[in-house]
């Protein structure tokens, strides 16, 4: 047998690192990506995993669902303006006050009942000008003086033939869009007071969103300067990040913002959309390339409603459904 | 950032929040180079998620809290193994400055550095699971053998042998294929 020596592993480190690529060392960037991620429970949603073994055996539903536990500590986000701490008592912003109203809502009833087939490619700029044309008519959601955005999250996944059901609610404060309260499947989690940065794309206010530029190159622009720097430019993480804010606040958007931000989608290079039925429904699902088209990941977008309803997971069979409303508190479901 | 003591038992949610500051690039670093930058930040960000939601089951007489990270993300990227080969493959395919760079006046040594890294690729993606967990954990997190073991959760015997077969692989794969075929006495 040869001696042993460290020229395999110092191989092995060469090969994996060029992997890696400049991300062997992660930059700020790559950091407040993740740090967003964990405080808003932002990864692939898997639920149930199984055969782990029993000291980090922990579904990852249950993970999912403690995200917001942690925005507390891991909102912070660098590289941003740090302005005004954020947390406490809701928006006191001087908007329209509402009564409790139900807002978009995905398929009926939020009840999943199957996880939706791709039906085809669309050409993305038909998808895109569908989207812009049905954004005209989209409503809008406008949060009062102590009132909260309330937003459920409805997952699903096939595991051994049966469809896994979870329910995360938020109420989000909209200075900022940082949860004040999560409940999953009915258990309080909690949060802390949390702190944040911006306004930014991240996390708005609906002042800021109101005078947020409407023209789709200038928002192209901000969407690819959250990450710029990284090594492989901010403008791949473009559709990553519009995800991310129609998640969080996509019910708060103007009709022209909402139009703009589908606009950037169509920007993407190498984007495409497919249309999927769910329920019978047909939506134009914009593929997130961030994560690789072989992920069939798709941002749900409705056609005759301008609203974007959940995402689908096609290669692990899942989907989640969103839904919000405008609540007056913690205690409000809409 | 408040400091974190090796061993010490976290709780509740701003110690995590230390924890994440603490070891969240060393996470990215090691997730990185197993399934690429875009699938690490997810892998790392399900991890805090995980030890967050089991951070009473960490047993501070085990592992440290970056070793038991560790192993959290490790079995997290398991389901990361479809980018995981195809990034190998890839890196199989390419033929890197990186590798190269210090050969550059020498085109057969060059040329035998490609073939090298080609086949320390292809030896990587072809190892079984836990060698190849066991080894990175090894060779790119640089943890010890008792380490591993409570990363993973198995004996040290296994990370012992599992590191012995894989080392063996990488090192069959290391050899440079003759050139001049030798005549044997």
């Amino acid at each position: 047998m040869r001696p042993i020596d460290d020229a395999d592993l110092a191989a092995v480190r060469r090969t994996v690192t060029a992997i890696a690529g400049a991300a062997a060392e992660p930059g700020d960037a790559a950091v407040a990506r993740v740090r967003s991620r964990v405080a808003v429970g932002r990864t692939h949603p898997r639920l149930g995993h199984r055969g782990w073994h029993n000291w980090v055996a922990v579904p990852a539903a249950a993970a999912t669902v403690v995200a917001v536990t942690l925005v507390a500590t891991l909102a912070l986000r660098p590289g941003t303006d740090h302005g005004a701490q954020v947390g406490g008592p809701p928006s006191t912003e001087a908007v329209p006050s509402a009564t409790a109203t139900r807002g978009p809502t995905a398929p009926p009833g939020n009840v999943i009942t199957d996880l939706g087939r791709i039906e085809g490619r669309i050409p993305l700029a038909e998808a895109v000008r569908a989207m812009v044309d049905a954004s005209n008519g989209a409503e809008q959601l406008t949060v009062g003086p102590g009132q909260l955005l309330y937003m459920r999250t409805d997952r699903a996944e096939r595991l051994d033939g049966a469809l896994v059901t979870s329910v995360h609610e938020m109420w989000i404060d909209p200075d900022g869009m940082v949860p004040v309260r999560s409940v999953i499947d009915g258990r309080d989690m909690g949060v802390g007071p949390p702190m944040t940065t911006g306004p930014n794309l991240e996390n708005p206010n609906p002042r800021w969103l109101a005078r947020l530029t409407t023209d789709p190159d200038a928002l192209y622009a901000k969407f690819a300067a959250i990450n710029a720097g990284v090594k492989l430019g901010g403008a791949h993480y473009v559709p990553k990040q519009v995800s991310y804010a129609f998640r969080t606040y996509g019910p708060l958007l103007s009709p022209r913002l909402r139009a703009a931000f589908f606009k950037v989608l169509g920007k993407v290079p190498g984007g495409m959309a497919h249309r999927i039925v769910l329920s019978g429904h047909t939506y134009y699902g914009f593929v997130d390339i961030t994560a690789g088209a072989q992920w069939e990941m798709h941002l749900l977008c409705d056609p005759e409603t301008g609203q974007v309803v959940g995402e689908r997971y096609g290669t692990s069979d899942q989907i989640e459904l969103w839904h919000y409303a405008v609540v007056n508190g913690v205690d409000e479901t809409g | 950032m408040r400091p974190v003591a090796a061993g010490a038992r976290f709780e509740g949610v701003g110690d995590l929040g230390a924890l994440f500051e603490q070891h969240v690039r060393a996470l990215l670093r090691y997730c990185a180079c197993r399934v690429g930058p875009d699938a690490a930040e997810d892998v790392v960000a399900e991890t805090f998620l995980i030890a967050h939601a089991g951070s009473h089951r960490y047993d501070p007489d085990r592992a440290s809290p970056l070793t038991w990270l560790y192993g959290i993300a490790t079995n997290v990227a398991r389901r990361y193994r479809r980018t995981e080969a195809r990034l190998l493959a890839a890196s199989a395919r390419a033929a890197t400055v990186d590798l190269v760079g210090e050969f550059a006046d020498d085109a057969m040594a060059r040329a035998d550095a490609r073939s090298a890294r080609r086949r320390i690729a292809r030896a990587l993606a072809r190892l079984p699971r836990r060698q190849r967990d066991v080894l990175l954990l090894f060779a790119v997190a640089e943890l010890e053998y008792a380490e591993i073991a409570a990363a993973l959760d198995i004996p040290i015997g296994s990370v012992q042998s599992s590191l012995h077969r894989a080392r063996a692989k990488l090192r069959a794969a290391l050899s440079p294929p003759r050139r001049h075929p030798e005549v044997e006495a």
